[in-house]
């Protein structure tokens, strides 16, 4: 069985894609849509209270340096614009998904968004989406192991075994067991819940960057997989004790030499604070 | 390293110290002495990977405190 049959075939035997909620669909169509209004924004994440207070946390929060106190969706909105509340909004939402494991998924997904950020504003690319925007990719690149930990467990269980036993990363030992990687099934449900490109591409190839179809995809999935990398080896393990690696295809493609890579950690230090102070609002 | 010659690297500081990270390098033959050299003034020598690995091991070491310590093996 091919590996398209074999996700196909999780997908419509096994396994019934977490759905996104409806107001991140009706905020993500709202902003997506060219006749937006803000007001119309605002009022759709004040249908859904939950997430309405834990996005009002985030805008007071530091990492958004708002100056003054927000007390309303429909402040925030204006103050913040419809991009960065659409961000807010996914990152509320993954908070409230995301609470798998022992509290280390959470960890390494979020450090992975202060990392996608870092790196940049490290290494400016060109025709890439902002800082902020890259947050997201960071905190939903691994969404995959939530299907697997969610409807395979055992199998996944069996993955990490293998990793462990032979020292492979991850997404290989899941491979071997499940014919099958985190990231390809993170980017089916990417695309499922309507995630605009190029998001779901690069999700599903973050740990395969050289077979995304365009150049600044490539580049985008190289920067999930530096990404990952460096929060693996900072203490921020999406697995504890199971090894990660970087294709020397994603370190050319993402195009840094040795010589930027003090500068990248510094970034990426000086941002890490941000990790505490959201994980303690997603409490 | 990128020329082909074998190094260890020593992690005796922060990175803040330029010679709290350095590599050392085998002698030519018996007769010389081993080579102990800066790695921030050679990072060309390395590759990116590697430059990740050793400087994020530095701070975890000899940080202020921001990535936790490593864990015994």
């Amino acid at each position: 069985m091919s590996k398209v049959d074999q996700i196909d075939h999780l997908l419509e035997e096994v396994v019934t894609l977490p759905s996104l909620p409806d107001t991140v669909i009706r905020v993500t169509e709202l902003v997506n849509s060219p006749d937006c209004s803000l007001a119309e924004v605002g009022k759709a994440i004040s249908a859904d209270p939950g997430l309405a207070l834990k996005t009002l946390r985030l805008v007071n929060s530091a990492y958004y340096g708002v100056r003054q106190e927000v007390t309303s969706i429909e402040h925030a909105v204006v103050l913040l614009g419809e991009k960065v509340i659409k961000n807010l909004v996914f990152t509320a939402m993954v908070f409230d998904k995301f609470k798998v494991g022992a509290g280390h998924f959470l960890r390494h997904c979020v450090a992975s968004g202060i990392a996608m950020r870092s790196l940049a504003q490290a290494v400016p690319l060109e025709n890439q989406p902002e800082p902020d925007e890259l947050f997201i990719y960071g905190l939903l690149h691994d969404v995959g192991r939530i299907v697997f930990h969610e409807f395979l467990a055992d199998e996944y269980a069996q993955a990490l075994g293998v990793a462990h036993e032979k020292r492979l990363p991850l997404y290989q030992a899941e491979r071997e067991v499940l014919q099958t990687d985190h990231a390809e099934m993170g980017g089916r449900l990417a695309k499922n819940w309507k995630l605009p490109e190029p998001m779901p591409e690069a999700i599903a190839h973050h740990h395969d960057a050289a077979a995304c179809d365009t150049l600044a995809t490539v580049e985008l999935a190289a920067m999930l997989s530096i990404a990952d990398h460096m929060c693996a080896l900072s203490g921020f393990p999406s697995e504890p004790g199971v090894c990660t690696d970087v294709t020397p295809e994603a370190w050319q493609a993402f195009g840094v030499d040795s010589a930027q890579i003090p500068a990248i950690l510094d970034r990426f230090l000086d941002n890490l604070p941000a990790v505490d102070e959201l994980l303690r609002l997603a409490e | 390293m990128q020329s082909g010659d074998h190094a260890k690297v020593v992690l005796v500081g922060p990175r803040s110290n330029p010679r709290g990270a350095v590599l050392v390098t085998a002698p030519a033959d018996s007769s010389d002495k081993a080579a102990t050299i800066p790695l921030l003034d050679h990072l060309d020598q390395l590759s990116p990977d590697q430059v990740l690995e050793i400087l994020i091991t530095q701070e975890r070491a000899f940080g202020s405190g921001l990535l936790a310590p490593m864990e015994e093996p």
